[in-house]
């Protein structure tokens, strides 16, 4: 059935208005916006507003609502539906509905939104004064994914296939306030967590972290996830780093925190083996850098040719964004060197893990510079 | 005491002495491994350098015909 329209142009302008302040969700802005003009000056206004479609664009955001309905019923809540919200790019298609009543002093909302199968669904509460929203509170009800079943890929396309073989559950809830400055309490709880990446598999992970800052991030104490089943060697391999290769699974107790300025900083993380494994790094010459180090170099080289551990161990802690230390303990033998004597080794690294991973894609980036250069130089 | 006696018993005490002081020989494995340690820091800038060399050869017109 045609819904009547509203003339796009002018009701796009005016949304676009309230989306200037990220903080004030959209439809209630509408939907206050309705109230406000219902207790006085626009008794004009049908007690069933319908809209066929409605653009939002905030920067580079977009969304499309789709068959918006507005209720205005003497003594009963202002009722807003939404049939489908669509965007920002990826995200799965939405619906939303939310009841808007008059308090003493502004007004309440209540509503829900959630997508068309019910895969994601988030319940909502609040209150606010005038165009502004003083408090929020939002529940997403816990995702539960499985193979077969629910994907992450399904909530958002984007992601596309960097997580596989979801498996696992995600809750969320928040608590925001309007304040100088605003305070929120946003609860993130993950439980039996476990996926597939092409950077290995991560094979359980629990925990709940807590931010009381949204944007930027922050948080009140260090956050920590017990992280199962890390399969280094696939990392090496996905890498190409042709020259080492890694056996063993290793688990991790990752912790972490935001800092005031929202820079996100690694605590003393510590990640051990789960058992006896074997690293062979065979370069075709010691790298530069180790050179300066003596005759431990020479040693470690050749004892690294096959080692065979029984016990890995290795602390990161330090700023993602800066310098990451990394403390790396192995005991156990290399059969080929000394009869397979008891070697144990310490090794220490500093470095900005980031940006070498930066500068490593670029580098990796060279064949195709190269290459267009020389097609350039060709034509 | 006869000559006799006496060197018995010399012998004889002799023996148990040497047999107090018999010598233990035994093999045992050193129980300390080899260390190594190691402390090694990278400076991006190593990258960085050979990343704007490279920049610049590109755009070498010489090379490249800018």
């Amino acid at each position: 059935m045609a819904l009547p329209g509203i003339r796009k142009g002018p009701w796009a302008a005016a949304m676009g208005a309230s989306c200037s302040r990220p903080r004030v969700m959209v439809s209630v802005a509408l939907a206050c916006w309705l109230l406000l003009a219902g207790q006085g000056a626009a008794a004009w206004l049908p007690e069933t507003l319908q809209i066929g479609r409605l653009s939002l664009v905030y920067d580079e955001w977009s969304v499309a609502l789709s068959r918006l309905q507005l209720e205005r019923r003497p003594g009963a809540p202002l009722a807003l539906s939404i049939d489908r919200i669509e965007g920002p790019a990826g995200l799965i298609p939405l619906w939303a509905s939310l009841r808007l009543a008059p308090r003493a002093t502004g007004w309440r909302l209540d509503g829900v939104v959630a997508s068309g199968r019910g895969e994601l669904v988030m319940h909502f509460n609040g209150f606010g004064n005038g165009g502004e929203l003083h408090r929020l509170n939002a529940t997403v009800e816990p995702l539960h994914f499985e193979p077969g079943a629910l994907q992450p890929i399904r909530l958002w396309s984007g992601l596309g296939g960097m997580l596989r073989d979801v498996q696992g559950s995600i809750g969320l809830a928040l608590d925001w306030q309007m304040g100088q400055p605003a305070t929120a309490d946003l609860a993130l709880d993950v439980a039996g967590l476990s996926f597939d990446t092409d950077y290995g598999p991560v094979g359980m992970i629990d925990g709940s972290i807590r931010l009381d800052r949204l944007w930027p991030p922050r948080t009140a104490m260090p956050q920590w996830l017990r992280i199962e089943g890390l399969d280094p060697g696939r990392l090496v391999e996905r890498l190409e780093v042709e020259v080492l290769a890694i056996e063993g699974i290793m688990d991790a107790e990752f912790g972490f925190s935001f800092t005031e300025a929202g820079r996100l900083y690694i605590e003393k993380s510590r990640l051990e083996a789960r058992g006896p494994g074997v690293i062979r790094y065979r370069p075709a010459e010691p790298p530069p850098l180790l050179k300066s180090q003596g005759a431990n170099v020479d040693l470690l080289v050749a004892a690294l040719a096959d080692f065979r551990y029984d016990a890995a161990t290795a602390t990161v802690e330090g700023f993602v964004d800066g310098e990451i230390s990394i403390a790396l303990q192995l005991q156990g033998a290399n059969p080929e060197l000394y009869e397979g004597y008891p070697i144990e080794l310490n090794l220490g690294l500093e470095a900005p893990v980031l940006g070498l991973v930066g500068a490593g894609r670029e580098a990796m980036d060279l064949p195709i510079r190269l290459r267009r250069a020389l097609q350039e130089l060709g034509r | 005491m006869t000559r006799f006696s006496m060197v018995s018993c010399a012998a004889v005490s002799l023996l148990i002495l040497l047999q107090g002081c018999q010598p233990t020989v035994q093999l045992e494995a050193p129980k300390e491994p080899i260390v190594i340690n190691l402390n090694v820091k990278i400076e991006q800038e190593v990258r960085v350098r050979v990343e704007r060399d490279l920049d610049e050869l590109l755009e070498d017109p010489e090379l490249f015909g800018g």
